[in-house]
């Protein structure tokens, strides 16, 4: 930390007109906004972590409002890039940082710039840039390869990174970080100052933002937030996501408070909890829907309503997690569990927008595993646990992206861009080898059968410099940038009215006749007109639930931990309301309840089929795949398996015949051999390959709207999967694909800790029976296996029912 | 999987070609052969191994139903300079064809290109049956491609997506059999003008009747 050293700067800000216009409003500097400026002063990056509502954006522009303030508009050029995540976001901080410049009259030029940006004015702000452009990390690549970067960039001071917590993990992080390489050479006196959620270990944070001389500035934790657990005298469902039971209590509260955000984790969720919410209102509140699937417009239409303050209440997805400024939220609601402390801090954030005051949230679990992770949230943000940032390897895909862009800007010598390259966290380790080889892919594709020679995008010229064998390559990478690949979407269409995109696979087990819940009205579908799913009003009011993939968020490692220690430790279970106490008690009577230190396996026959319940607590995504390789290695065994089903906290699997040497099912070496055979053959490797071939520009980005109609003569990327599997097996496309797979939603790193970490601490526990912790799992595979329209309530509460009377918890739920 | 078809008996091959073993015949459509390359060209540098992959194929189904002649449906190549674009190893390989009395019909893509030593036609007439590239309407008892038909089935939440031949007694639809060739669904509006009530036959390990 910095010494604050208050005299220096009281010289720099007092008199300031910024000083007086702050003690116009009556507000005034923050000690961490005085520290950022002060080390951006003496030439330092600076990362700061600042909890939301602690003027972190301001923060950010100080120095450059500082200094562009004493040259007194003599300063001509770009001087300060403000890069953000969130388009809606360099709004919002235009018209924040706005306000003091245009009310003091400061000589200050400032814009925006993303894909929304008028043409005629992104080509003035090409030749006369602002002395401040607000931007996305698209537009910023977007600029870098520009003919002009080396003038346009060359008096540039500051790099302002928005929401850094929230892009360090992600392919945008991946491609933002080449970027400030890039700017690293072209503006080397450019300073950086991240502003990021207040994080665990700021340390990586900083070490990403730069690999020298960068300060971390700590603004105090504000105070602690007031978080309840909702009280129902409902009884709190075995499984399941939705929270209907508890609507009626959410919608109580909703009313009792002046406005709320009412946040789910996934858009099933957000879509109905919606409509039930809209069924208990008497009191005719304006409740409205937020999420990323819905048309941009009706999105806009919401946010500006909110910040006129028009809506009692908007139920939103991660959509609006990402800090914009809303008026007054008096009340935040999270249904579900917030799966990781700093999320649910984050969201918390959304309410009391105001420093010295406690924030108010209210968490609503929807099943009993959710209660317990409710109750470790709590408990981790009352011991300040908050989860830190785990940034990841760049990829490869990416980098193809970043060196053809860096060649549509001019000639380039390979080993200097290397050497550059290597400056941004994500490719520190980047060997010479890869970069080679990614470098051969931008040039025709890098096969080892040199079939395409003549038809490079680039060449090496006289001066041994690489350089584009046409200008017109510029248009092919211009229409593939970004990294982000949605996965085919479909526009939804009521008449002539947009409603929104939905994935194409949600559609495609759908018939004419089906009704789902879309844009917070059941719709019913007529059918696939071109590439537009057409869809009309219908008069009921039961739906299918659109099975939206995205949002689903995998728990955080602190939290896992904190669920288990509670199980652990009886005195929490103080706490706990009494069917859920109720729950754990049978379990410590006919199993045993799983703790810190080993990992509980449960076997039990049920219905002619025999069970594997295995608590590993390791995250959805890890657990999955340990279903997947256990299915494997039980095939192989001969133990006849038939499914299984993984949630945040177990793995169940369901054979024919009764299992044996159960510890040997999870031993090490289910990551050698299985995992590749299982990988090569999974829809997963293939879509993770069909995003890096759009990233890295080998098959062409589909834009919305711009579809093929009717013959489908364009080429699946599944069936290039399969050809260059064959053919060349370690193309670098393939070793992206395998990366992402094995880092994000394989989870294979969390897999690996788990298998060595429970190697002799395995508690197998043979059971006649199910156990009472078990009954979500086997409801879960309910639901999973059944098609949609088996699934009646009915069915579920009989087997609920017959699953209690087995476990012999009938008596003790009737509360 | 053996059907009759216009009274003649065929089968149909889980490689997605078609065989007529009265005339030894094997008929395979849309090869698309240098559909890689022609990606290449614009900039789009698909892995250069679609033409060998599919003539690859295409022999050992030919050796396996020990065939003495083929008839391509069209869409041979991808584009009608494909053929020149052809790598010596791809040459070969398409060379041997002509082993086998190859008859070609004219496809969309293909334009006024025939290589030497193929028969050409815009249509054929064999056995009764027509020969075309895209189906026509009004024209009885005939085979063709150019669709590239594919089944969409959901069976237990696993999507699964074949090509396949549809057939309704009348026309009959091949498969497109090249390596880089998408397919149009079965449930799309062009089938339902052509065909009436058309039977499915998804590829697979083996071939499945399916009733959608």
């Amino acid at each position: 930390m910095i010494d604050v050293g208050g005299e220096a700067t009281e010289n720099k800000l007092s008199g300031h007109p910024l000083t007086d216009w702050l003690h116009s409003k009556g507000w005034d500097w923050f000690p961490h906004q005085i520290e950022t400026l002060n080390a951006a002063m003496e030439g330092k990056n600076v990362l700061l972590c600042a909890p939301t509502g602690a003027g972190k954006t301001l923060s950010g522009f100080l120095p450059s409002l500082v200094e562009l303030n004493a040259q007194g508009g003599k300063f001509k050029g770009l001087h300060t890039l403000y890069i953000s995540p969130l388009k809606a976001l360099t709004v919002d901080v235009h018209r924040n940082i706005g306000k003091p410049i245009e009310e003091l009259g400061l000589p200050i030029t400032f814009e925006t710039r993303t894909g929304d940006t008028p043409a005629s004015k992104r080509v003035r702000q090409k030749t006369k840039p602002p002395n401040m452009l607000m931007t996305t990390p698209e537009s910023l690549a977007l600029l870098l390869s520009y003919t002009n970067v080396e003038e346009y960039f060359t008096n540039l001071r500051y790099i302002i990174i928005d929401e850094l917590h929230a892009i360090l993990d992600s392919k945008r992080g991946d491609l933002f970080s080449l970027g400030m390489a890039r700017l690293g050479s072209l503006a080397p006196n450019a300073q950086r100052i991240g502003l990021s959620a207040t994080i665990a270990d700021p340390q990586t944070a900083a070490d990403w933002l730069s690999p020298q001389n960068t300060a971390i500035v700590r603004a105090p934790a504000r105070t602690y937030p007031d978080i309840t657990i909702l009280k129902t005298d409902e009884r709190i469902p075995w499984a399941g996501h939705m929270a209907s039971y508890a609507m009626k209590d959410v919608y109580a509260e909703v009313r009792k408070n002046k406005m709320s955000i009412v946040f789910v984790n996934t858009r099933a969720q957000a879509e109905l909890v919606f409509q039930n919410l809209w069924k208990h209102n008497d009191a005719d509140l304006k409740i409205a829907l937020h999420h990323g699937s819905l048309e941009r417009e009706l999105r806009r239409k919401v946010e500006t309503m909110m910040a006129e303050g028009a809506l009692d209440c908007v139920v939103a997805t991660s959509s609006l997690d990402l800090g914009l400024d809303w008026a007054e939220v008096d009340l935040v609601v999270q249904i579900g569990a917030p799966k990781g402390i700093s999320r649910l801090l984050q969201r918390i954030g959304r309410s009391n927008h105001r420093l010295n005051e406690p924030s108010k949230a209210l968490l609503v679990p929807t099943n009993r595993f959710e209660y317990l992770e409710c109750l470790a949230a709590k408990a981790g943000i009352a011991h300040n646990e908050i989860d830190g940032v785990s940034p990841k390897k760049g990829g490869l895909d990416v980098l193809a992206q970043h060196i053809f862009g860096t060649a549509c800007a001019g000639p380039f010598d390979a080993d200097k861009l290397y050497a550059e390259i290597i400056t941004a966290w994500p490719y520190k380790e980047l060997t010479h080898v890869d970069f080679d080889k990614a470098l051969a892919f931008v040039t025709n594709g890098g096969y080892s059968l040199n079939n395409y020679e003549q038809f490079k995008r680039i060449r090496i010229n006289e001066e041994g410099l690489y350089e584009l064998t046409s200008p017109r390559q510029t248009r092919l990478y211009r229409m593939n940038i970004g990294t982000i690949v949605e996965s085919p979407m479909l526009k939804v269409k009521m008449g002539r009215r947009t409603l929104g995109t939905i994935e194409e696979f949600f559609i495609n087990h759908l018939a004419p006749g089906d009704t789902f819940l879309f844009a917070g009205n059941v719709v019913r579908f007529d059918g696939l007109h071109e590439m537009t799913v057409m869809v009309s009003r219908t008069a009921s009011s039961r739906a299918k639930i659109p099975s939206y993939d995205g949002g689903k968020l995998p728990m955080s490692t602190h939290l896992s931990m904190r669920v288990r220690q509670l199980l652990e430790d009886r005195d929490e279970w103080r706490d706990l309301p009494d069917n859920v106490r109720d729950w754990l008690e049978h379990q410590e009577e006919r199993s045993i309840v799983p703790d810190t230190r080993n990992m509980l396996v449960e076997t039990f026959p049920r219905a002619r089929k025999h069970y594997i319940v295995a608590f590993t607590f390791a995250g959805r995504q890890a657990n999955q795949t340990l279903g997947f390789l256990i299915m494997r290695r039980l095939q192989r065994n001969n133990a006849k398996p038939v499914s299984f089903v993984a949630t945040d906290y177990a793995v169940a699997i369901t054979t024919l015949s009764p299992p044996e040497n159960i510890e040997d099912l999870f031993s090490v070496d289910l990551l050698g051999e299985e995992l590749n055979e299982w990988l090569d053959d999974t829809p997963l490797i293939k879509r993770m390959f069909r995003e890096a071939a759009v990233i890295a520009g080998l098959i062409e980005r589909r834009h919305p709207g711009s579809q093929k109609t009717g013959r489908q003569m364009t080429f699946s990327s599944d069936l290039i999967y399969d050809v260059l599997n064959k053919y060349e097996s370690d193309h670098i496309l393939l070793r992206a694909a395998r990366q992402d797979a094995n880092g994000g939603l394989i989870d294979i790193a969390h897999l690996s800790d788990l298998l060595v970490g429970i190697q002799g601490k395995i508690t197998v526990k043979p059971l006649k029976k199910v156990s009472p912790l078990a009954i979500p799992m086997i409801l879960q595979i309910a639901r999973e296996n059944l098609s949609r329209k088996q699934v009646g309530e009915y069915y579920l509460e009989d087997l609920e029912k017959s699953l209690l009377e087995e476990s012999g918890m009938e008596d003790a739920d009737e509360n | 999987m053996k059907i009759d078809f216009g009274g003649h008996e065929f089968l149909l091959h889980p490689s997605g070609v078609l065989f007529w073993p009265e005339k030894s015949l094997v008929i395979v459509s849309d090869l698309h052969l240098e559909k890689g390359s022609h990606f290449a060209l614009r900039g789009f540098f698909l892995p250069p191994y679609d033409t060998k992959e599919t003539l690859i194929r295409l022999h050992s189904v030919l050796n396996e139903l020990s065939a003495q002649k083929i008839l391509v449906l069209g869409d041979t190549f991808h584009d009608v300079k494909g053929f020149f674009r052809l790598p010596a190893e791809e040459r070969k390989l398409f060379d041997k064809l002509l082993r086998y009395e190859p008859i070609w019909i004219k496809g969309n893509h293909d334009g006024d290109f025939v290589p030497s030593g193929f028969k050409a036609f815009k249509s054929l007439v064999l056995g009764g049956l027509v020969f075309n590239h895209e189906a026509k309407a009004g024209t009885r008892l005939e085979i063709s491609g150019h669709f590239h038909p594919k089944v969409e089935i959901v069976h237990k939440k696993a999507r699964i997506s074949r090509p396949c031949f549809i057939e309704d007694g009348n026309k009959m639809i091949l498969p497109s059999f090249g390596a880089y060739t998408g397919g149009l669904p079965v449930t799309h509006a062009s089938f339902r003008h052509i065909l009436q009530n058309p039977r499915i036959y998804a590829l697979g390990e083996k071939i499945y009747n399916i009733q959608i």
